[in-house]
């Protein structure tokens, strides 16, 4: 599959190139048109990264505080698990994990439709970035605190639950939204898979209508008001848990 | 066993495009980054928010949907660039972009105390930066440095899917010849690993030398 000079030769208005390229020459003016015409479907496909950017972030959530809690383990076998977990999932890309998931797990009679193995692999990846977060949150707490709980009687889990979490839980939301809008940027990546999310969309819409610089101009900005949005609403959050402290 | 073994030299050969593709990209955007990083120092605020704008640009917008840009939209104003050149280009933004980030922040982790007692010495504006600031911010800037060279590596992985065989395309190509996922997703997740733990250990180590220095 390589676009040499050849390849680009062969290819005319209407004609996909190798790599799926619509040649279409350069006379063409921004055509606002195949935007608005097809308002639905960027819709449909921002839907689609909205549900598995949710699925997917609150899974990672929770299996974070799995991991950041075997990490944090006194217990060497588990804490070297949790960090032998984070650092693989951490050192290799989102996108072989992914392939990982969809196209290896059915050999172990474990098959996941498509959007079950993007939000699987998409959780998998970011929740070993959620349990970094929480760890150094935990971390950030003052080890005294601990050694007070434990003066005053209280278990490790109690301590946890009663005086550490809490604290943490504040310093841990600015990194943790940071991560919430990696991870909606990286849903991009399960229209590998086949699942018609925004970025897909838009590789599927200049197949039909040759249109790639205002389809992905249009998606590119949707992708950039979103993330805006939610850092927005993440400074928010953040003044009024402040405020509270 | 037998499959890893046929399979090896042919993902080894994909993952020189890989590095390469890294090491090009990481250069230009070292290269980019440093320019723009500087020039958020000193220049005045025009330029500053012009240079924001892009950090803004970049950090908002999902790596693919650049590469895509680059790839699929470039065509339309006449220059058809081949998979390489795009990946290579778009990357190359995306590195330019966080690592003037990496290099304001460090500058601006500088005490501020030491620009007014350079000031008071009689230096310039830029001597001030070239010779008090500079050589102080290498040190915050260099293990924040390797880590993004490891997101590069990384993020390289990407190019397969604008039809560049490079180690993830490499992989996937041979698993229509071979049935043997878990294997050859192994290898390549391995390689991957391998090149990017190594960064992340040395990062590890400048950042402790950082803190002693400190």
């Amino acid at each position: 599959m390589n676009t040499g000079p050849g390849a680009e030769a062969a290819s005319g208005p209407g004609v996909p190139d190798a790599a799926g390229r619509n040649g279409r020459g350069m006379s063409y003016r921004f055509d606002v048109g195949i935007l608005t015409r097809n308002i639905p479907r960027f819709l449909e496909g921002l839907l689609m990264t909205l549900e598995i950017s949710a699925m997917a972030v609150l899974l990672a959530m929770a299996l974070g505080v799995v991991v950041a809690l075997l990490r944090l383990s006194h217990r060497r076998v588990l804490s070297g698990m949790a960090a032998c977990y984070i650092e693989i999932l951490r050192n290799t890309p989102l996108l072989t994990q992914l392939y990982l998931v969809f196209f290896a797990l059915p050999f172990l009679g474990l098959s996941l439709s498509p959007l079950a193995s993007g939000v699987v692999a998409l959780s998998l990846h970011h929740a070993a970035y959620f349990a970094e977060v929480y760890r150094a949150g935990i971390e950030s707490i003052s080890r005294r605190q601990h050694e007070a709980g434990k003066a005053l009687g209280f278990k490790w889990w109690g301590i946890m639950r009663l005086i550490i979490l809490p604290q943490a839980v504040v310093r841990v939301l600015p990194p943790g939204i940071n991560q919430l809008i990696l991870l909606v940027k990286d849903s991009s990546l399960i229209g590998a898979i086949g699942i018609v999310e925004l970025t897909l969309t838009g590789r599927i819409l200049i197949t039909s209508t040759a249109a790639s610089y205002e389809v992905f101009f249009a998606i590119g900005l949707i992708y950039l008001a979103l993330v805006t949005v939610l850092s927005a609403l993440a400074k928010l959050l953040e003044r009024r848990l402040s405020y509270e402290f | 066993m037998h499959i890893i073994l046929t399979a090896t030299p042919y993902l080894l050969q994909a993952t020189v495009l890989t590095i390469y593709l890294s090491v090009l990209c990481f250069a230009a955007g070292l290269v980019l980054g440093t320019g723009l990083g500087l020039l958020s120092a000193v220049a005045p605020k025009a330029i500053r928010a012009a240079i924001m704008a892009y950090v803004f640009v970049i950090r908002g917008v999902p790596l693919l949907v650049q590469l895509f840009i680059v790839f699929f939209a470039l065509p339309f104003w006449g220059l058809e660039v081949p998979p390489f050149t795009s990946a290579a280009i778009a990357l190359s933004l995306y590195t330019g972009a966080f690592a003037s980030e990496i290099v304001r922040g460090a500058i601006g982790s500088v005490a501020r105390g030491q620009t007014d007692a350079a000031k008071a010495l009689g230096y310039t504006r830029f001597g001030t930066l070239r010779y008090i600031i500079l050589p102080q911010a290498f040190r915050y800037m260099l293990p924040p440095l390797v880590s993004l060279a490891a997101t590069v590596v990384k993020a390289t992985s990407i190019a397969s899917l604008i039809s560049l065989t490079e180690l993830t395309l490499a992989a996937k190509e041979v698993l229509q010849r071979t049935v043997a996922p878990f294997q050859i997703w192994g290898l390549s997740m391995l390689i991957y690993f391998i090149l990017c733990y190594s960064l992340s250990i040395l990062g590890k180590r400048l950042e402790r030398q950082a803190a002693v220095l400190h």
